[in-house]
């Protein structure tokens, strides 16, 4: 008898891969992970999962027809089973994709990214409301401790370990900042120059009365790209000030698993160390997770000391 | 024109202020119209004549590191220790400005201008100007 419920994640992103992976260990389920069509189907027929969290946007096989396939097996199977709870994660949100994924055979639709209180709400749908037997008193002691534990601080651990980041652009490179210091994003248009500051200061804008510095993080974080055609401004606040960053685009919202943040990389330089939380791996390419409270204290933005 | 700037009047029930706007290169600036006693333009003044040689806002405020020609404007400041006179490129006039259209520097401006004189923004129209201080204004501060 398994002692925790199994779940497969079907997931081709890497930073996706590891954030649901991560949410999901902790809301007590053990997880498999693969990154493709193929490698789910082979891994159902050899491992009874309770449950299957499959990106529909797959290389090669999709989700869909993945899906399709592990029916398709499922049906043909002589000995006695229950189906497989298959759910879709997709980023498009429409009717028609929805209709699509339940006519190829699963269960249930789900728009990302997945939050964590959503996972949490799917499992215990699943599995907290018919709890899973336990042949010794041990187990069942155990399952309620852990119960006990989760009820203690459900979400603030989460919190602390998965960041919920702004992905902005800077020439070619990839940045992140944490979405509690964004206020709203708008066109970078209408900004006036002011004499005698530092080149990384780009001036100021009005915002309905309301004056704001404008950064060139760009300038500020020693890069060398040409500005943007249509750069955006991303209005930030801590502390009760606020402060425009202007970046080449902004690109998304996502979730990232504190652990998958490692340290800055010995190849930025030394006073730009500061400013870097760390870098992640996120498809080709290296995500680099900017410090916003180091950022506004530090020598070159000095906001808070005087 | 006996009107005090914001930064000195105590008595805020007089909500607006005049305003003497000019450009230093493309920067538009206002100075508290009450501190300029006199605006020298074209060929009617003679520098030689001033005994001194005028205060460059352009250089005070870094705008250009070297003016190849004198800026074509003067102007003339009374201060504590004697007459000063600033280059200017041109002098847009007079204005008045409610109190509600001056606002305090940001603070990431405030904490990095490279001039104490700077001390506020107005708001005119769709542009914004610089507010300086011409009688405490001093070269090379950083």
């Amino acid at each position: 008898m398994k002692d925790k419920p199994t779940v497969l994640l079907v997931e081709d992103n890497p930073v996706s891969l590891k954030v649901i992976a991560a949410t999901l260990a902790k809301q007590g389920v053990q997880v498999t992970a693969v990154v493709s069509g193929k490698e789910a189907i082979e891994a159902v027929k050899q491992n009874p999962y309770d449950l299957i969290f499959m990106d529909i946007e797959l290389p090669g096989m999709n989700g869909m027809e993945t899906t399709k396939t592990i029916r398709k097996w499922e049906s043909c199977r002589s000995d006695p089973h229950t189906p497989l709870t298959i759910i879709a994660m997709t980023a498009h949100e429409s009717e028609e994709t929805g209709q699509a994924c339940i006519n190829a055979g699963m269960d249930a639709v789900e728009t990302k990214p997945l939050r964590p209180e959503k996972l949490k709400e799917i499992l215990e749908n699943l599995f907290i409301k018919e709890p899973f037997e336990n042949t010794s008193v041990s187990s069942h002691i155990i399952s309620l401790l852990e119960k006990e534990k989760s009820s203690v601080e459900p979400e603030k651990g989460l919190e602390s370990e998965v960041r919920h980041l702004m992905i902005f652009m800077l020439g070619k490179e990839k940045y992140a900042l944490d979405m509690k210091y964004l206020k709203k994003v708008m066109w970078a248009k209408n900004i006036t120059r002011v004499p005698g500051l530092p080149p990384h200061i780009l001036g100021i804008i009005n915002i309905r009365g309301e004056i704001i510095s404008v950064v060139d993080m760009k300038m500020l974080l020693g890069l060398s790209y040409e500005t943007a055609e249509k750069p955006s401004i991303m209005i930030t606040s801590a502390h009760g000030i606020e402060t425009g960053l202007l970046v080449d685009s902004v690109d998304a919202i996502i979730d990232l698993p504190s652990l998958s943040i490692d340290p800055p990389m010995i190849t930025f330089e030394k006073e730009y160390l500061d400013l870097i939380d760390g870098a992640a791996r996120m498809d080709e390419t290296f995500l680099i997770v900017l410090n916003y409270e180091n950022i506004v204290q530090s020598e070159m933005m000095d906001i808070h000391k005087k | 024109m006996a009107m005090k700037s914001p930064k000195e009047n105590s008595e805020f029930a007089v909500q607006s202020f005049e305003f003497i706007l000019f450009k230093v290169a493309d920067f538009l600036f206002g100075a508290p119209a009450e501190q300029v006693s006199r605006i020298h333009s074209g060929e009617k003044f003679k520098r030689e004549e001033l005994g001194q040689t005028p205060v460059d806002l352009g250089k005070a405020f870094y705008v250009l590191k070297e003016t190849a020609v004198a800026r074509p404007c003067l102007l003339e400041v009374k201060t504590g220790t004697g007459m000063k006179f600033f280059e200017v490129d041109m002098v847009e006039g007079l204005t008045r400005l409610d109190l509600s259209q001056v606002r305090k520097l940001p603070p990431l401006i405030a904490s990095l201008k490279a001039n104490r004189s700077f001390w506020g923004l107005a708001l005119i129209g769709n542009r914004i100007a610089c507010l300086v201080d011409l009688e405490t204004l001093e070269m090379g501060e950083k």
